[in-house]
């Protein structure tokens, strides 16, 4: 766990960068420090290993003060993702992953670098290229194996998928929480994007000016439960609609399935589907965009079992507001 | 042509050992002052207020005439005025004058954002200087170490006029004798020095910066 206890940072100009920040990032999970430019995130996140140290407070790993160690011990032991990868250009991909084990002495763990490589989703034939010859996302990838080469415990990454395009960025979120799911690190990460912070964290800290926390929640309670607002108006005006992501589709009722077009295997053909638990963020999206306003669910064979439409949906929303009201 | 090759089949030995002491008086303070100008140009960029002293210091050095201080320099070492000592620690002077700032602007050119992530992962700063900011800055540096390259060849010519050896001795001997045979030995083999100065340099280059050329074609 790494916490920051009354941390303040005042810079030499007299700029309040951080202004007592109390916050837990538990173990295992990632908590996304999320914010408008100026409001202390990447400040935060800079004195965990200690590129900043904090004028008054304390920050610690563990329970362990990070000022009590040395910067460059400290930092081998934390993984570290920047903006575009920030990948050496003079080093080949194989040379970048080994970064931190070669300043640890374990230059020669090359087995587990190409397999890191094949982890985040690169061809091991990429281990003797240089950066230049590289696409943004595949860079990125290097940059996440680069972080995890000394497989450290902590990783902190700063705007990690924030220079790519929409569609490379979503892919890379996406294989970046699996690869998490395997790998349990405890994870800090900073961005300005809210909806790439209520993507990937299991914790959010939303930042205003002058570096005080507006709020600390999991992406569902700063979208129902806003605690300012500043925060509803940071996670925005469709909070609502994209609060639907956290409420699973389970209890929908099931129309028949006349009319939809299926295999022999029963199974639909030419559309989209949705399962029983899938959330109700993508029920709604399904029949919006279909041409009959319906969204058919499937079982785990891939067989159709039924369809809803939005209407259902809705009574489904509207039974579970009852039920939380009596 | 007759003329240049009677020259040449009677002086072979006094136009190799021009040649090989051309080379001695012009690579010897090319290697002290890239050596000297490293550090000059990391402090330039750590410590931010030095960097116009010095860029200023190094422009008005490299503007002094060379005649001047090949002259000078005996009073101020020590030695005396026929010593190759002079020519030595003159061009090492201009070496140092030119280099001092492009190690500087090399080092500066070196995106922030790499020196932070070194940072970030744990380098030291020693090791990040030899192992980050040197290679990548090794574009820019070579560049001025091949005009120093081609700047020294040539000024060494002019250490003739003091009597010190190289080729610029061709020069003075034909000039006295009225002979324009060595006078063009001399410019020939002045010129294609500094050509094979400046291509062994550019081939060290491609071989030490293969990461340049990469993403070409891709």
């Amino acid at each position: 766990m790494i916490t920051f206890e009354a941390v303040r940072k005042q810079f030499g100009d007299g700029t309040v960068a951080v202004d007592h920040l109390d916050l837990e990032l538990p173990t295992g999970q990632i908590t996304v420090f999320v914010g408008p430019s100026g409001c202390g995130k990447t400040t935060s996140l800079r004195m965990i290993n200690r590129m900043i140290d904090p004028s008054a407070g304390k920050v610690a790993i563990d329970g362990k003060d990070v000022r009590s160690q040395d910067p460059a011990t400290l930092r081998r032991g934390i993984g570290y993702v920047i903006q575009s990868g920030g990948l050496f250009p003079h080093k080949t991909v194989l040379d970048n992953v080994l970064t931190v084990p070669k300043l640890l002495g374990r230059g020669r763990e090359k087995k587990r670098a190409l397999e890191l490589l094949e982890r985040v989703g690169l061809p091991t034939s990429f281990a003797t290229r240089y950066p230049a010859q590289l696409s943004g996302g595949q860079r990125q990838r290097v940059g996440v194996a680069r972080a995890l080469a000394a497989d450290p415990p902590v990783m902190l990454m700063d705007e990690p998928f924030s220079a790519v395009d929409p569609v490379v960025r979503g892919q890379l979120q996406e294989e970046f929480l699996r690869l998490q799911g395997e790998l349990g690190k405890t994870i800090a990460v900073v961005t300005h994007d809210i909806d790439e912070a209520i993507t990937l964290g299991d914790r959010i800290a939303v930042f205003r000016e002058g570096g005080h926390l507006a709020q600390v929640g999991t992406p569902r309670e700063l979208l129902t439960e806003p605690a300012d607002d500043f925060v509803r108006n940071f996670v925005g005006r469709d909070r609502g609609y994209r609060g639907l992501s956290f409420v699973d589709s389970s209890g929908l009722a099931l129309r028949p399935l006349d009319g939809t077009p299926l295999d022999e295997a029963g199974r639909p053909v030419g559309v989209e589907t949705f399962r029983a638990g899938d959330s109700l963020r993508l029920v709604i999206d399904l029949t919006l965009t279909s041409p009959t306003g319906t969204a058919v669910q499937v079982d785990d064979t891939g067989r159709a079992t039924g369809v809803v439409r939005h209407g259902d949906v809705a009574e489904l929303l509207e039974k579970r507001a009852l039920e939380k009201q009596r | 042509m007759n003329g240049i090759s009677n020259y040449l089949s009677q002086n072979s030995s006094i136009v190799v050992d021009a040649l090989l002491q051309h080379i001695v008086l012009a690579v010897l303070p090319l290697l002290i002052g890239v050596l000297v100008s490293l550090p000059i140009g990391y402090l330039a960029v750590r410590f931010g207020w030095l960097y116009h002293p010095i860029l200023n210091l190094s422009g008005i050095v490299y503007s002094i005439p060379s005649l001047a201080v090949f002259v000078a320099l005996p009073y101020v070492l020590g030695t005396r005025i026929l010593s190759p000592v002079n020519i030595v620690v003159a061009l090492a002077i201009y070496t140092i004058a030119l280099m001092a700032r492009t190690v500087a602007d090399g080092l500066r050119s070196v995106d922030p954002a790499l020196t932070d992530a070194a940072t970030g992962m744990g380098y030291q700063r020693v090791r990040r200087l030899v192992e980050v900011e040197l290679p990548l800055a090794a574009p820019v540096i070579l560049a001025g170490v091949r005009v120093a390259a081609v700047s020294n060849i040539s000024l060494v010519s002019v250490g003739a006029l003091l009597g010190v050896g190289g080729l610029g001795a061709l020069f003075t001997r034909g000039l006295q004798l009225d002979y324009t045979a060595p006078i063009l030995v001399g410019v020939v083999l002045s010129v294609a020095l500094a050509a094979v100065a400046d291509l062994l340099i550019v081939l060290f280059q491609r071989a030490v910066t293969p990461w340049s050329r990469a993403g070409q074609g891709v």
